[in-house]
């Protein structure tokens, strides 16, 4: 057979079953649409990280150190840094002053390359070397009641107030928190005299690399530096560190598209596979005329390539019109910051998932067509195909594929090794779950009426397609499920869920005789008492009697991370008491008893943190050894407890219950929250003025900027998430359609032996709502279970379910379940006695 | 049975000496206390490797009979000066030596803030009749000589006004030497305590007599 004629017959054979391979074009077309826009999305997230770690850190990799480079130390690192950029930077406190008056700030020192990444938003005009120049916040405008062109000394050098700093994406100076910034130019640094012996100032060099991972750069960097106190970044680490909430998303989108795709696929090798069952006589036929089966398969793969193509086709184009609305209503409606951005790289990706895909989901039926003999055409029956050793392989090769999309897409083995067993693990316990109500439902259908033993009968009969049906509509479910969980957890963890919680003000070093008047400045201004936590300090001497700390000798460690390690361990503990347990944290093991009363030879019993007990190695039933300030004292471990370090509420390690600490040496530190912006201002002034070593930081603007960010996130990921649930909503109609369709001669056999309409659509409605409410069920409890385990092992964090959503699902799944079924035994009406004669021949 | 008796009577004569011991070197023992921030409390290094310690180790090494205490409490400032005196003065220690007000500089506070705050605290040493020394602190020149000038000058005009002596910069061999601290440029690291040990004792020994 020639190409010409087998390109022929590929056309007529799609002609022919035009309608199930427009169902197929559109279930491929949607699932690569879904997948493309999501990966899109999580591209431009991933590329928003980046930028933002970028500025961030002030270059692709920071070299930093508390004290000055000499020029032979920065050369030989230089060396191994392919750069096409370098910025200076230096970062001290210094006391700025304004004719009497004087007041600390963070001096930062830029040269003429600063910033690398990024662009400072001035009040205004640019940063500018020309002059001595010198710009502040906002904030020490308004206290030293500066005016344009007034001159401030720093150190020993005179400075002209050119404007305000209103942005600043750098965190190069942002050390203490508690000073505001300052900029100047490096030229003027030397006339200042501020940097000299004994000074405390950090040396930052930044680097605009040409090449090279920066992660990578960074641990060469690090081996090659002997001295420890050099710092060096990058910017894989500040995107770790800094954008937790970019990232929560980034990895959600991840999974969403993968959820998509796997949707998709499910669908479309359960579509594939049905519509071969519809083939199976034509082929057995093409096989009579004594058409080869390599030529067959050939044909079979031809048709589908056809099919993916078209998807692809259709899927590229339509994300290339929509992109730009997508992108519009993002910014416009959502006030989304976000540029997404189409690129060769992601057609040439999505084009070949979206070809391989489909040909690689043909292969089981293209095995079939070796088995199929012309014979069973006479027959008038269908052996079932027996699965050989290819079946299998190709079984592992399609596991293998997909591992490979979880991984790339996750961009983590792990997480792509467990999305992936996962899934084969649900499928595992969907099947045998299935099985057993099955076997429930045959044994028992007795006691019920024939209309429901009929139903049930229904169902039972077609183990293999009923088992099918179940898998992916538990699967459909749980994902649809899942997400929503994912994204309450994600928010609940990175934002406050009540207003009263978000802070304006943080309050520290409050004195114990400073209290009372602290909480009368409260009253006076927001009518309310503030709730402080006492702060003690301490030392960790022992646990169970041995040593905690570690002493430090020279060169006694191999590494840095060594060293850091016991610094950390020798660094002391902040220690609090309450008698409570704060809405923020959640005990996961052990009790916690608020109140200790002294008796013999009961310890007191201490709330330990759940990553820093891991950290230090504390366990239930430990005996902790501290020193408070020259005092020893022993408590026990217990309780472990989960802390939303995100809370804004001040939050420790370590809780003692009340009546220990109580005497000790103490200072308290509290937040003041629900304020207006005059009020905030009022109580920094007053607390400032009569409780002077009290500092006063004030985050309204910063808070409510990052709040904003994450509220905007999550609306424009939700929209995303509906392209999920919109594909997953597709494959459950489509499910629906084709097992009504296998129905339907059935059914028409029955219109024939004298049932009424009535009565048919009642069975096969019993049928299907018995099957679907199963199979929803499962879905979400299984989704339940599925995102405590995501929550824990991919995120890390608390589970918080979204019942209000479950509530939503399923009164949504069973009206469209209905309708699909209504339209889909529609037929049922003007089908006659002839029409099952003609099927069956 | 004879030997038995003879056991448990030396027994009894051991555990007799060993109280003794403990009795009267806990009833003699005088104390010096170190009343700081983190550079008291040794931030970052080991317990056993911060000042006080070390000078412990020294004093028993001299087999001087003196407990050295330090109360230090990282991030402390002036501010709480006088409540942790009162708080040790409990314990009745025969010196305290003030080494606080680091943290004051460092935040930039006020130096007249600073200065009423260790005020506060000597006027109550003095009324108390709790011998004090005072340690003399700077800021680093980074925050302005005019600033570091007033803020060090609080230090001897104290000491002067309430007749207390005045122990030299705990830090003056250390700062400003990358490999004598910490990362942070300000704590001094196990090399650097060390130093700091050494001057110290041989400043606080003539009153550990």
């Amino acid at each position: 057979m020639r190409i010409k004629a087998l390109l022929s017959l590929t056309i007529t054979e799609l002609i022919r079953f035009k309608r199930m391979n427009f169902f197929l074009v559109l279930n491929f077309a949607l699932g690569l649409i879904g997948f493309f826009l999501l990966q899109i999305f999580q591209q431009s997230l991933s590329v928003q990280t980046t930028e933002k770690a970028q500025m961030i850190l002030g270059g692709d990799i920071s070299i930093s150190a508390r004290r000055g480079f000499t020029s032979s130390e920065r050369e030989a690192w230089e060396k191994h840094i392919p750069y096409e950029k370098k910025s200076q930077f230096y970062s001290f406190f210094a006391m700025l002053r304004v004719g009497d008056e004087s007041r600390l700030a963070n001096v930062g020192v830029f040269d003429e390359e600063y910033p690398l990444y990024g662009k400072l938003k001035l009040s205004n005009f640019g940063l500018t070397s020309t002059e001595p120049f010198v710009w502040v916040d906002p904030e020490v405008q308004d206290l030293m009641n500066l005016k344009l062109n007034d001159q401030i000394t720093i150190g020993d050098a005179q400075f002209q107030f050119a404007g305000t700093i209103i942005e600043d994406p750098s965190r190069l100076f942002r050390a203490g928190g508690f000073a505001p910034r300052v900029l100047i130019s490096t030229k003027y640094l030397k006339a200042a005299n501020l940097i000299q012996t004994g000074s405390t100032f950090t040396e930052y060099w930044t680097y605009k690399v040409t090449s090279q991972n920066s992660d990578v750069l960074k641990n060469k960097l690090e081996s090659k530096l002997e001295d420890t106190t050099i710092r060096v970044e990058s910017i894989q680490e500040t995107t770790e560190d800094g954008n937790r909430a970019l990232k929560y998303f980034a990895d959600y989108l991840g999974l969403v598209a993968l959820v998509a795709l796997g949707l998709c696929f499910i669908c479309g090798s359960y579509l594939l596979q049905w519509i071969f069952q519809s083939k199976r006589k034509n082929i057995a036929v093409l096989k009579t005329l004594g058409l080869q089966d390599t030529k067959i398969m050939l044909l079979y793969f031809l048709q589908t390539l056809f099919i993916s193509i078209l998807s692809c086709i259709i899927a590229v184009g339509f994300v290339m019109v929509v992109l730009p609305l997508v992108q519009n209503y993002l910014i416009n409606e959502f006030k989304l910051p976000i540029d997404l951005q189409l690129n060769w790289n992601s057609i040439g990706i999505i084009s070949l998932i979206g070809i391989l895909g489909p040909i690689l989901m043909t292969v089981p039926q293209v095995l079939q067509i070796f088995e199929l003999h012309p014979l069973q055409l006479l027959q008038n029956s269908f052996e079932k195909s027996k699965k050989n050793i290819w079946y299998y392989a190709w079984v592992i090769v399609a596991i293998v594929v997909f591992w490979g999309l979880s991984v790339g897409q996750s961009q983590s083995y792990l997480i792509g090794s467990g999305f992936v067993g996962g899934i084969l693990v649900l499928i595992v316990i969907f099947y045998g779950l299935n099985f057993a109500i099955m076997k429930f439902m045959e044994h028992h259908s007795f006691r019920f009426s024939w209309l429901i033993q009929y139903s049930i009968k229904g169902l039972t009969r077609r183990r293999a397609s009923t088992s099918l049906v179940f898998i992916t509509m538990s699967l459909a479910t749980l994902v649809l499920s899942l997400l929503p969980h994912i994204k309450a957890s994600i928010l609940f963890e990175i934002r406050p869920e009540e207003q009263s919680q978000i802070p304006n003000l943080f309050l520290f070093d409050i004195q114990q005789d400073q209290v009372k008047r602290l909480q009368e400045i409260s009253k006076e201004l927001t009518g309310r008492e503030l709730v402080l936590s006492s702060m003690v300090r301490s030392r960790i001497l022992k646990i169970n009697d041995q040593n905690y700390e570690r002493l430090v000798q020279e060169n006694s460690f191999q590494t840095r991370e060594a060293e850091a390690e016991a610094r950390f361990r020798n660094r002391g503990v902040n220690l609090t008491y309450r008698s409570y347990i704060q809405p923020s944290e959640k005990i996961v093991d052990g009790k916690f008893d608020g109140i200790y009363v002294k008796q013999n030879d009961v310890l007191p019993g201490l709330s330990v943190e759940e990553r820093y007990a891991e950290r230090v190695g504390f366990k239930l039933n430990d005996i902790i050894t501290f020193d408070v300030q020259g005092l020893e004292l022993k408590a026990k471990v217990t309780s472990i407890r989960q802390v939303r370090w995100t809370s804004f509420q001040p939050n420790f390690f370590i809780i003692f219950p009340t009546g220990v600490l109580e005497d000790a040496p103490q200072i308290f530190l509290t937040s003041v929250s629900q304020v207006t912006p005059e009020i905030a201002k009022k109580i920094q002034s007053v607390v400032a003025s009569e409780l002077k070593n009290v500092s006063v930081i004030n985050v309204t603007q910063t808070v409510q900027n990052s709040l904003k960010y994450i509220d905007q996130m999550s609306m424009g990921l939700q929209l995303m998430a509906w392209l999920a649930v919109s594909v997953g909503l597709f494959v459950f109609i489509i499910l629906l359609n084709t097992q009504i369709k296998e129905r339907l001669s059935e059914m028409n056999l029955m219109q024939i032996l004298g049932c009424q309409l009535a009565e048919i659509q009642k069975a096969l409605f019993l049928q299907f709502f018995i099957l679907i409410t199963l199979a929803v069920l499962s879905g979400i409890v299984f989704g339940l279970l599925a995102s405590i385990l995501i929550m824990q092992f991919v995120f890390d964090l608390t589970a918080v379910f979204d019942i209000q959503y479950m509530i939503y699902l399923v009164a949504g799944l069973i009206p469209i379940a209905t309708v699909s079924i209504f339209w889909g035994i529609r037929p049922l009406k003007s089908l006659n006695p002839m029409d099952l004669i003609r099927q069956t021949n | 049975m004879k030997i038995r008796l003879r056991f448990q009577a030396m027994q009894k004569l051991l555990l007799f000496v060993v109280l003794n011991f403990l009795f009267t070197s806990v009833l003699h023992a005088k104390t010096f206390v170190f009343l700081g921030d983190s550079l008291t409390e040794g931030y970052g290094v080991a317990q056993s490797a911060s000042f006080p310690h070390l000078i412990q180790k020294k004093v028993s090494e001299d087999k001087l009979d003196w407990k050295i205490i330090g109360a230090g409490s990282s991030g402390s400032t002036s501010a709480s000066a006088l409540s942790r005196l009162k708080w040790i003065a409990k314990e009745k220690p025969d010196y305290v030596m003030i080494l606080l007000g680091s943290n004051d500089g460092l935040r930039g506070f006020k130096v007249e803030e600073v200065e009423k705050n260790l005020a506060m605290a000597l006027e109550w040493a003095q009324k108390s009749k709790q011998k004090v020394i005072l340690g003399q602190l700077h800021v680093p020149p980074n925050y302005g000589a005019s600033y570091a000038r007033k803020f060090s000058e609080i230090y001897p005009r104290l000491a002067k006004k309430y007749k207390v002596d005045l122990a030299p910069f705990i830090l003056e061999s250390v700062v400003g030497k990358p490999e004598l601290n910490l990362q942070d440029g300000v704590h001094p690291n196990e090399k650097g305590y060390q130093i700091i040990a050494d001057k110290m004792y041989k400043y606080i020994k003539p009153y550990l007599k």
